[in-house]
């Protein structure tokens, strides 16, 4: 479903070479969900980044849902939902309803398949109070919920979650990863980004360490403690870092 | 493909729209700023002026004997003769007349305008054909009304002495002529019927029209296209709206549009104020300001294209810079650079006489837009200049949404 072959993304700054990303290759199946785990700086970010078109390999390929990134990008952007990390931004003098169905139209929905989608994910996250309300006076984590609604609101068959707890409280933090879980079921590709190895544990099935641009280690979580000689992938994620160092 | 393209960019501008339309920051400076501008500017323009007005025709005076260091009030017998013979050449006038010590300190505190220093035997001189009696007025140099009363002042002196000179010479033989040489100006179409001449008699709308509609077409969307790409990546909504099905170039297209349409909604939003100006403050405008007006369909056109392509040109520089910044703040500085090139060339332009255009300074931007809209304001049709500086704008928009599609296509569009 998704195919990552050999990739490198090198950025130009000032006349130098900086490797970004070196020969990255993982896939993720259907009904599969992938951690992509690394420091600040490792190259999480321009991964989900090349995968959501915004930027284009220097070298290799990205296949999603059967479409190359660089060929097709807009057919690979209309089966992606992505949620970037980071602070959370949504149209401030727009409503909740309008942020989502914003991109529900961009996506290429129709009034009811967005009127239906809009009922199901307002549900989901607890929005049905809030979804007329102004999302200026949204708290942090009121924002993440609405982003998160807004960027699955067309369904899309592969979810790209960079950081999707980050900043919210253990009750919506449990909603979200429930939620995930619920989109595993009902068979979506997921790559997700974290710091949170409780996270990772808790939902991925396999999961990729990524430190300065180069592929630590890959697998499940059991072959990742395995080959690290670890209980917790907490414990291999620090082992495999320091050596690195 | 071209129909999603276009439903995108329907999509994108509408959102852009309302969401602009509910920044009221934007609006203030968009619309309610050029809207209220103009009317409250003419209106203190032409209280001013009528304040002045009013302190010349009822000017505050005194009249001293003596010189200027060592001078006293005149008695009322030398203030009657200026009363009875002098002041009353003009009806309108009415003098106060203030008696004060020192007419210096007076003068400084305000109390008076002027001052007339008249000689010691001024009613015994004036009346004496062989002399000439010499009158100073003083104003204050720092009083704007000082300056205009002392002259009204003065008109009349000139009147009185006009007038002794005449009385004396009819005396002396009554068929010689006063006025042996009398020169009158004419314009072409009031000394010829036949003749038509076209255009505002307004100097004030000759010099403000064109240089407020070109500023405002340049600059007008400049508030809002720093919050378009730069404020989108500020808030983290810029890389969520990359990464959805719309394409580059229809987000790109509808953030275009609506610069261009903040453009020209501050700029008729101008127009808009000059017109309610020109009702609240006849003072200021001649009613004739416009009867005399004569704007050809075809004239205003190529002026409105010409408009366009400058809104384009700079809709495009003002992308440009926005979309190389990472927050509102560099944005905007950005922005005020740039806007200081049409204010610059606009205000250079307010004096420029349309017989002096050539054909090659209809090649300069922004420039040509000042000259088509003076062309067409002055009712001068030179269509070979309009359609010139049509060809070239055409030319420099299209340049400029090349360079804009190319910037927006970058990728250090979103990595900082």
């Amino acid at each position: 479903m998704l195919t990552l072959t050999n990739v490198t993304k090198v950025f130009k700054k000032n006349e130098k070479n900086f490797i970004a990303v070196e020969d990255l290759s993982f896939t993720i199946n259907k009904g599969e969900i992938f951690g992509l785990i690394g420091t600040n700086g490792a190259g999480k970010t321009t991964t989900m980044r090349m995968i959501a078109t915004t930027l284009k390999p220097t070298y290799g390929t990205i296949n999603v849902c059967g479409y190359d990134s660089v060929k097709d990008d807009a057919n690979v952007r209309k089966c992606i939902g992505v949620l970037y990390g980071g602070d959370t931004g949504l149209y401030d003098r727009l409503t909740a309803r309008e942020n989502i169905e914003y991109f529900g139209r961009l996506n290429g929905l129709n009034d009811d398949a967005i009127n239906k989608q809009m009922d199901y994910l307002s549900n989901v996250f607890g929005l049905q109070d809030y979804l007329d309300r102004k999302c200026g006076g949204f708290s942090r984590g009121m924002k993440q919920k609405t982003s998160f609604a807004r960027a699955i609101i067309h369904n899309p068959q592969v979810m790209l979650f960079d950081e999707p707890t980050s900043g919210l409280d253990i009750l919506a933090s449990e909603e979200v990863l429930n939620f995930i879980k619920q989109c595993k079921k009902m068979g979506k590709t997921i790559l997700l980004s974290s710091h949170n190895m409780q996270e990772v544990e808790e939902l991925c099935d396999r999961a990729l360490i990524i430190d300065h641009g180069k592929t630590l280690c890959t697998g499940t979580l059991d072959q990742i403690l395995k080959q690290t000689n670890s209980n917790s992938i907490k414990e291999s994620f620090i082992k495999l870092i320091k050596k690195d160092y | 493909m071209k129909n999603t393209m276009f439903k995108q960019y329907s999509i994108v501008l509408k959102k852009e729209l309302k969401d602009a339309f509910r920044d009221k920051k934007s609006i203030f400076a968009t619309f309610i700023l050029p809207l209220i501008l103009f009317p409250i500017f003419f209106l203190i323009i032409g209280m001013s002026g009528n304040s002045i007005t009013d302190k010349a025709i009822n000017p505050k005076l005194t009249i001293i004997k003596g010189d200027v260091e060592s001078s006293v009030s005149v008695d009322s017998q030398e203030y009657k003769y200026f009363e009875d013979n002098i002041f009353s050449l003009n009806d309108t006038i009415k003098i106060s007349y203030v008696e004060c010590d020192n007419f210096k300190d007076s003068m400084i505190n305000g109390d008076i305008y002027l001052a007339l220093i008249i000689d010691d035997n001024f009613l015994t001189e004036i009346v004496d054909e062989t002399k000439s009696v010499n009158i100073q007025v003083i104003y204050d140099d720092r009083s704007t009304s000082g300056s205009t009363t002392a002259s009204v002042i003065v008109d009349l002196l000139n009147m009185y002495g006009d007038k002794l000179l005449q009385d004396r010479v009819e005396q002396l033989d009554p068929n010689i002529s006063m006025n042996p040489v009398v020169g009158n100006s004419m314009s072409l179409s009031q000394a010829y019927d036949d003749i038509k001449r076209y255009g505002t008699d307004s100097t004030l709308l000759h010099l403000i029209i064109p240089m407020l509609l070109t500023m405002l077409i340049s600059i007008g969307g400049a508030s809002i296209a720093t919050d378009l790409v730069a404020g989108e990546k500020e808030r983290n909504t810029f890389e969520p709206l990359l990464s959805t099905g719309a394409s580059r170039f229809s987000i790109l297209s509808a953030k275009y549009t609506v610069i261009i349409i903040f453009s020209f909604l501050s700029a008729i939003a101008e127009v808009v104020s000059i017109v309610l100006s020109m009702l609240l403050t006849k003072d200021v405008f001649t009613s004739s300001a416009f009867s005399s007006l004569y704007l050809p369909f075809s004239g205003v056109i190529l002026v409105i294209l010409n408009l366009l392509m400058l809104a384009a040109l700079f809709s495009g520089l003002l992308l440009i810079l926005t979309s190389t910044s990472n927050t509102l703040k560099e944005a905007q500085s950005k922005s005020t650079i740039v806007m200081f090139l049409p204010m610059i060339i606009a205000f250079a332009t307010m004096y420029t006489d349309v017989a002096d255009v050539s054909m090659w300074t209809m090649c300069l931007p922004i420039y040509n837009v000042v000259i088509s809209i003076k062309l067409l304001l002055a009712g001068v049709m030179n269509y070979a200049y309009l359609w010139g500086a049509l060809a070239i704008n055409v030319v420099y928009a299209v340049l400029s949404v090349f360079i804009t599609v190319k910037t927006f296509s970058k990728e250090s569009l979103i990595t900082k």
